[in-house]
């Protein structure tokens, strides 16, 4: 069994916004709902101060109290697979939006209308493509809720070819935010594999999660630096 | 001289707290036990699954049957600069009574907690 963790080195990220823009490319982005952002924030005191960035997706966490609330109404659009990757059915999704009411991490997005990229223009070639030729998880739809999904459609391809010990590794079977990062701020792996990459940068930067007070135990890890996480 | 004024004025002190404790104790047991009514069914809050604030259960739940005040949750249209959260610059519609903190939650939707649980403990391994 594997258990898919993102390892997010806020000491090396400089802020250039390519996990951003690979996301949104690799995920069909449309305004209003996106998938990866990235925050920035000053710390420290004049004139000794310096910007932070932190980029925040969905942490698929390992009690996520999303998945909790729509099984509670009885909705159950919100999965969480054997590999840990939490993602929503947009068929099953009524737009409720509790998802995004209970996340501590304000990681759902509410589609209220799909918008084109650029309003009052024609689609771009990209955007045109036929819902039916798109991987479920890229069909936008309005009045329904979406978020990261860890490429789960290159993990899947992964899993489907019985390639599991290269995700993480093949640029094919790994998120794409996590495979343009310039100077290895990101990482992708098993954590249940001690010897993965993941498994050692956790322990030797002392990578944690953020907002554990929630108790939902995040997939995703930081080397935290500066500001008041 | 001054000491039984002291002691005096502390047992005075100590009064008021111990009315306070009693008077939120006393509010917390009636809102658990409306939240008990609530998920027992005794308690209709209808079966619109949406956050609008006058037909949704959200807010029936929330604002008219619990009676929290809309600031119990509800803070200004931002968020603090360090707060980590995807949508945090998305805009917000002006005549919503703005961000929401969800610290807030944790108090009655924590493992423990009187309502349902959505949140574990932070210590829960």
């Amino acid at each position: 069994m594997s258990k898919l963790v993102r390892v997010i080195d806020m000491q090396r990220c400089m802020g250039c916004r390519a996990c951003i823009a690979a996301c949104h490319v690799e995920n069909h982005f449309t305004p209003g709902s996106p998938w990866n952002v990235m925050i920035e924030n000053e710390v420290g005191v004049y004139p000794n101060v310096r910007t932070t960035f932190t980029t925040i997706n969905c942490m698929h966490c390992e009690d996520p109290p999303c998945k909790t609330v729509c099984d509670a109404i009885g909705i159950n659009a919100i999965s969480k697979n054997e590999f840990g990757v939490v993602l929503i059915d947009y068929e099953r999704c009524i737009g409720c939006r509790y998802c995004i009411a209970v996340c501590p991490y304000g990681v759902p997005q509410f589609n209220e209308k799909v918008e084109s990229l650029y309003p009052g223009q024609e689609q771009t070639p990209y955007e045109a493509i036929p819902a039916e030729q798109r991987d479920p998880l890229h069909r936008k739809k309005a009045g329904v809720v979406e978020k990261c999904t860890f490429c789960w459609h290159k993990l899947e391809k992964a899993v489907s070819a019985g390639k599991t010990d290269r995700i993480g590794k093949d640029p094919e079977y790994t998120p794409s935010c996590d495979l343009v990062c310039p100077v290895n701020a990101r990482l992708f792996g098993d954590l249940d594999d001690p010897q993965s990459n993941v498994s050692r940068y956790i322990g030797k930067k002392k990578a944690a999660q953020l907002k554990k007070e929630y108790g939902t135990h995040p997939q995703v890890y930081y080397v935290l630096e500066g500001g008041g996480f | 001289m001054l000491r039984p004024i002291i002691v005096a004025v502390l047992i005075s002190l100590s009064g008021f707290a111990m009315a306070e404790d009693e008077t939120n104790s006393d509010t917390h047991k009636e809102l658990a036990r409306l939240a008990e009514k609530i998920r027992s069914g005794e308690i209709d809050v209808g079966k619109d699954y949406s956050m609008n604030e006058k037909t949704g259960r959200f807010h029936i739940i929330h604002a008219d049957k619990l009676m929290l005040d809309c600031t119990t949750c509800h803070q200004g249209k931002a968020y603090r600069k360090d707060y980590l959260l995807v949508g945090k610059d998305k805009a917000y519609p002006a005549r919503a009574k703005g961000q929401y903190q969800r610290s807030v939650c944790l108090g009655c939707h924590q493992k423990g907690g009187i309502a349902r649980r959505w949140y574990n403990s932070s210590t829960e391994p």
